[in-house]
């Protein structure tokens, strides 16, 4: 079974999302252009929330927390689930009895950036 | 005082003025004297001067004297004259008696006089040229036929203004006062004319008697002294100069006798005119004073009696006009009186008449109030009856309150429990239905199951069917459960709001209660003060009605007694009105007389 | 596979019943807390973990374009060859055979993978082909 090494936990309009540590390049407040996570959700972000840098642009979620995990396992996608959100939706993570969606952040900007056209 | 102020005017000189007739008189009949003498008497050569002298000087003497003795008897009125004595009415009455003596007096003095003076010039005659007896007898003859005839006259002139004086002296006197002091004559009228009478034709007669024969002697001794050619003139002589002598003797005896007669006339006949004048007056009305009219005799009674009596009548008249006067007088004011009497009744009978609708309107107010008074008294017992029922209304009320709060505490602790109690029912639900449901879970699954395992499973699928059955009635039951939890809570819930409700409205309630209970014994107390002080209006109306009635009755005896007082008095101010008709007439009559007093 | 009735669970979701082959129901759970999913259709609730396994749940009735106001009580899970799914339920009537095979409710979407009507003792049913329907719905959109 897959497993990662340190998550990243945001939460948007009361949805939560878990990427993985790696794929995260800094953490920043949610200025300049930015792509709102909350569209995910069919909602709107917190325009004073922070925002993930990934691949030079900016995601902006209403909080974002860290939590430092080894080998923490991966629950699989359900089939009907396999091409969710252009494929962002790479599994799941259960941390003390809840359930996080872990994204791929190159994907879901893919699938915002559709979302957005 | 006109009358005094006149008097004293008139009176100065009026003592000598009253005598100067007898002076007159006495003169005349002197004279006539004279022409008897020389016609009659027979002196001896020498005598005759003599005669003359002694004649003239005793005549002069005799004056004298008289003058001296009237004199006498006219001392009051000459003191009067001479303004010795005061005008007061004692002297006047005293100047009056002695003016109406006077004339008899002075005739009888004349008389005196006369015989004395022919007497004294007899005697005188006889010692100085002791002339006869017979001539002395003549002498003496002249004194008795001359005398008498002198106081005739005088007496008569005098009389005359005897008369003036006494009316004089007499005006402004009562008549009655003058006659009741002075003394009633004695004279007669009928003495009187026969003495004058007899003075004036007897004595006259002796005297043309003896004349005639003294006469006659000298015609027949001068015609027997005569010779015969010669006695034819010389009886012509004669006759031409006894017819003189005669003639002379018989005219001065005439003129005499006619002045004597004129006077004496006068005398009577002046007074009786006046009289007469009064009289006539009188019956034509007018009245003056009355004046005492001097007269002789019965002339003097009679005018005095008239002078008395129309003295009486112009009092009488006096007093009956002024009584006229005082009549109109009173019967004018009592007719303003009764004319005022009149009006003020009428006005009074006004007054009553609106007082006694005043009054009755005040009975009839009475009346209402004392009706309004009963209502109220009605409305304030009922309204004290409805407030003493109210409050014991009130007092159920408020025991009903306490016993509903009461029942409202034992509901509110009641649902209290229910409430626990629900809730206790409610979870152990809770429980079965989650029991159930996982019962239902695992029989469904168990169902599943059986029903995969084929024909094996089937007992199996049948059970868990069954026991889904069990589970499904239970949940069924259980929802019902909950559906009546759900129910009682609503239930329990309306009931704790009713009570809280109930417990607030039995609150208000209690306070309401209170404040009824309050405001009913404040009406209440109000109503029996209401009632009690609406007895005392209902008495006090009462009585005043009673009051208001007698008062409309007594006003209404005073409006009877009123009216008939109106009545008197336009009977009055008629009678009045007879009663001034009447003194008008009165006065009419007393006017008649003209008053000049 | 041998012709004849085969048994369906039978449940409805809103007003309408739907039956899926008893073979293929797994299990029938109370609707527990879902988390959601980002770029979900809106048919796909959330999913939720059981016994290890993460589990979308999907609501038939949006799926077929008939949404219902009801609180699903149930899902009934079901298991195929490449994969699990839930469905919503408003209350799990119970096994029933369903004779013969009904007709496709559809050409195409989801209905090309519900046959009926399909004559069941509570009325008349949609037969959910699970196999087909989760193929449909993997296709994503």
């Amino acid at each position: 079974m897959a497993s990662v090494d340190g998550v990243v936990l945001c939460v948007v309009s009361g949805a939560r999302l878990a990427v993985s540590a790696d794929q995260v390049d800094a953490i920043a407040t949610a200025e300049g252009p930015v792509w709102d996570a909350g569209v995910a959700f069919g909602a709107t972000s917190d325009p004073a929330g922070r925002a993930l840098q990934c691949l030079g642009r900016l995601i902006r979620f209403d909080s974002i927390d860290v939590v430092a995990t080894v080998g923490l396992p991966v629950l699989p996608v359900p089939a009907a689930l396999v091409n969710t959100a252009h494929g962002a939706l790479t599994g799941f993570v259960e941390l003390s009895g809840t359930l996080w969606p872990l994204v791929a952040l190159d994907r879901l900007l893919g699938f915002l950036e559709a979302r957005s056209r | 005082m006109t009358a005094q102020a006149n008097l004293t005017a008139w009176l100065p000189g009026r003592g000598r003025w009253l005598m100067l007739p007898s002076t007159l008189g006495n003169s005349l009949v002197a004279l006539l004297a004279a022409q008897y003498a020389a016609a009659t008497f027979r002196f001896p050569e020498g005598v005759i001067g003599t005669f003359w002298i002694l004649v003239v000087t005793v005549a002069s003497m005799g004056v004298g004297l008289a003058e001296v003795v009237a004199s006498r008897r006219l001392a009051t009125l000459r003191g009067l004259a001479a303004g010795r004595l005061p005008i007061t009415d004692s002297n006047r009455l005293k100047a009056i008696d002695e003016a109406r003596r006077f004339p008899d007096q002075i005739s009888r003095l004349g008389v005196v006089m006369w015989l004395l003076a022919v007497s004294f010039v007899a005697v005188l005659l006889w010692s100085i040229e002791q002339v006869s007896w017979s001539l002395l007898v003549r002498i003496e003859m002249m004194g008795l036929l001359f005398g008498p005839m002198a106081a005739v006259v005088v007496g008569l002139l005098v009389g005359r203004r005897a008369h003036a004086v006494v009316e004089r002296l007499a005006e402004g006197l009562s008549p009655d006062a003058i006659v009741s002091a002075l003394e009633t004559p004695t004279v007669s009228v009928r003495s009187r004319l026969v003495a004058f009478t007899v003075v004036m034709v007897a004595l006259p007669s002796l005297v043309a008697i003896d004349v005639t024969r003294a006469l006659g002697t000298d015609v027949i001794e001068g015609w027997v002294a005569s010779t015969a050619p010669d006695r034819d003139a010389v009886a012509a002589a004669a006759q031409t100069m006894v017819l003189l002598k005669t003639a002379v003797l018989i005219l001065l005896t005439a003129v005499m006798a006619t002045v004597a007669a004129a006077v004496g006339g006068g005398l009577l006949a002046d007074p009786l005119q006046r009289v007469a004048e009064e009289a006539s007056g009188l019956a034509q009305g007018r009245l003056d004073a009355a004046a005492l009219i001097a007269g002789d005799g019965e002339v003097w009674l009679i005018s005095n009696v008239f002078s008395r009596l129309k003295e009486r009548l112009v009092g009488l008249v006096k007093k009956l006009s002024s009584a006229t006067l005082g009549i109109a007088r009173a019967a004018g004011t009592l007719q303003q009186a009764s004319q005022d009497s009149e009006a003020g009744a009428a006005e009074q009978a006004a007054a009553l008449n609106q007082t006694s609708a005043t009054t009755e309107e005040l009975a009839q107010s009475a009346r209402q109030i004392a009706s309004s008074a009963a209502s109220v008294q009605e409305l304030a017992q009922k309204t004290l009856e409805a407030a003493e029922s109210g409050l014991a209304s009130a007092d159920s009320f408020r025991a009903a309150i306490e016993r509903m709060r009461q029942d409202n505490r034992s509901i509110a602790a009641a649902v209290d429990r229910l409430t626990g109690r629900v809730q206790q029912i409610g979870r152990i639900v809770d429980v079965i239905n989650t029991v159930a449901d996982r019962s239902d879970l695992l029989a469904l699954s168990a169902e599943l199951e059986g029903t995969r395992a084929g024909e094996v499973g089937r007992g199996f699928s049948l059970v868990a069917a069954e026991m889904r059955r069990l589970a499904e009635n239970v949940l069924e039951s259980t929802a019902e459960v909950e559906e009546l939890i759900s129910e009682i809570r609503t239930a329990t819930r309306q009931t704790s709001d009713a009570t809280e409700r109930a417990r607030t409205l039995t609150e208000g309630s209690t306070s309401l209660a209170d404040e009824v209970v309050r405001s009913l014994t404040s009406v209440a107390q109000s109503a029996r003060q209401t009632s009690d002080a609406v007895r005392t209006i209902s008495l006090a109306t009462q009585q005043q009605q009673t009051g208001t009635d007698q008062l409309a009755e007594a006003m209404a005896d005073i409006l009877g007694i009123t009216q008939q007082s109106l009545a008197s008095t336009r009977q009055l101010t008629a009678a009045n009105e007879r009663l001034q008709a009447l003194s008008t007439v009165l006065a009419e009559v007393v006017n008649r007389f003209e008053q000049r007093a | 596979m041998a012709e004849g009735p085969r048994g369906h669970l039978v449940f409805a979701c809103g007003g309408s019943l739907y039956a899926v082959p008893a073979e293929r129901a797994s299990e029938v759970v109370n609707l527990p807390v879902l988390t959601r999913v980002p770029g979900a259709a809106p048919h796909l609730l959330g999913v939720f973990a059981h016994r290890g396994e993460v589990l979308p749940v999907i609501d038939l009735a949006r799926l077929i374009g008939k949404p219902v106001d009801e609180i699903f009580k149930r899902v009934v899970l079901v298991r195929v060859g490449k994969g699990a799914m839930a469905f919503t339920a408003t209350k799990v009537i119970g096994v029933a055979p369903i004779e013969g095979a009904p007709p496709r409710l559809g050409e195409s979407g989801a209905l090309a993978f519900m046959h009926g009507p399909a004559r069941v003792p509570a009325g008349e049913c949609a037969a959910i082909e699970p196999e087909g329907l989760l193929e449909y719905l993997s296709r994503g959109r």
